[in-house]
């Protein structure tokens, strides 16, 4: 089941629309405006067990956040979904090769979204 | 002409370094472009820009582009027509963290990009410049596609123009994309959206009853008498009564200003409970004064 979601995005619009597109979940939300953001959240909420990731952010991008959490170990069993754009194709592979769950393209629409988290989650 | 004190290679190379600088460091980067002329640092700036295969350079073009303010504008609005859509994402990113009102025409024109995530962008900046000029195309655009609807709602929030209030509201009945336009009408505090928001309170949806709760209570912060003509149904009342109870003291606060306008009568002793609590007592004291308490 659903509970806690780590959102990384630079964008606080997004992270807004993220809120929208995950109400029906009733779940809570920690956002994270970069990757190294994200790495002091999930210390701090360890028991997050969602990950969306933005792939291009400043600080640290999403692939370098990925690679990180590899190196830690710990949160290896946090299931991370990767949130691209159009033209980050090698990027969206890499993060897939080193364990992302699966990844959606912006602009998603809320659908494109819930059909992945249902593979990891299902609702029955 | 001045001779150049740095040349196009070495500010290739500062950009290339810029991550790995400390604060200083990375000043001293900004200060070695601002220094350079507009001929040899835009260039520069242009093609890390469009380098997609490093994402660090790119950033640290991003943040100087930012960095130098207004000298970037042409530049960056130039770019909003680059042939690559990500560069005009970016470039519109930019403009809005600028918030320069030079760029309104060409963000304007951007909400016509062929590209939904560069409209995006454009609708994202012209909500943080907050140019009325923006008004009236990003009313049309709300009669689009939710990626650019959130945007263009959100925007017309921030600048706050009472010309939104009516496109806003007939999307509240629209699943998804109320929940900026109840964001949006919460910052207009206009009256006549008091009503159509009110009809939200008893939402199922947790949180969609929480931030109509929120936006009621700004408009009723703003216009405190309106509440009296408020019509709420038994279960709005009940659900705001248990929200005084809320963990969120936002949402305390929020149901005591709403319960106090509205006069209703079944708070009267659960506000008179709250009026000695550290955090809500003022709250609830001034909302027991509206009810003549």
């Amino acid at each position: 089941m659903l509970k806690k979601v780590l959102v990384i995005d630079d964008s606080a619009l997004i992270h807004q629309m993220y809120k929208m597109v995950l109400m029906r979940y009733r779940c809570e939300i920690i956002d994270a405006l970069n990757g190294q953001d994200g790495l002091d959240k999930l210390e701090k909420h360890p028991d997050v067990n969602l990950i969306l990731l933005d792939i291009n952010m400043p600080v640290l991008n999403g692939i370098e956040f990925i690679k990180k959490v590899k190196e830690l170990g710990k949160y290896n069993d946090i299931p991370i979904i990767m949130v691209s754009t159009e033209g980050k194709e090698e990027d969206t592979m890499r993060g897939l090769a080193l364990g992302a769950k699966g990844y959606v393209k912006k602009p998603f629409q809320p659908s494109d979204l819930h059909a992945i988290i249902e593979k990891i989650y299902p609702s029955k | 002409m001045g001779k150049e004190l740095v040349q196009e290679s070495s500010l290739s190379e500062l950009l290339e370094a810029f991550y790995n600088l400390d604060k200083r460091g990375r000043e001293g980067v900004i200060a070695a472009f601002r220094k350079a002329s507009d001929p040899l640092s835009y260039p520069v700036l242009e093609s890390s820009l469009k380098n997609h295969e490093n994402d660090r350079v790119r950033n640290a073009a991003m943040e100087i582009y930012v960095a130098l303010g207004e000298r970037s504008l042409p530049f960056l609005i130039s770019l909003l027509n680059d042939a690559d859509e990500e560069v005009r994402t970016f470039s519109g990113v930019m403009l809005g963290t600028l918030q320069d009102r030079g760029a309104v025409p060409s963000l304007i024109k951007a909400l016509a990009d062929p590209d939904m995530n560069v409209k995006h962008a454009a609708a994202e900046a012209l909500g943080k410049i907050g140019d009325p000029r923006a008004v009236e195309p990003l009313i049309g655009a709300l009669a689009t596609d939710m990626w650019l609807q959130f945007p263009a709602a959100i925007a017309l929030g921030n600048i706050g123009d009472s010309r939104a209030v009516g496109p806003l509201i007939s999307l509240l009945e629209m699943p998804g994309v109320n929940v900026p336009a109840i964001q949006a009408l919460g910052k207009l505090a206009h009256p006549s959206a008091l009503g159509p928001l009110s009809r939200l309170l008893d939402e199922e949806e947790p949180s969609l009853r929480e931030w109509s709760l929120e936006a009621v209570a700004a408009i009723l912060a703003r216009w405190p008498d309106s509440g009296s003509d408020l019509r709420l149904t038994r279960k709005t009342t009940n659900a705001m009564i248990e929200t005084l109870n809320s963990n969120s003291l936002e949402a305390r606060r929020n149901a005591a200003i709403t319960l106090g306008c509205c006069k209703v009568k079944e708070a009267l002793s659960f506000l008179v409970e709250l009026s000695t609590d550290r955090d809500m007592g003022e709250v609830a004291r001034k909302a027991l004064a509206r009810m003549g308490r």
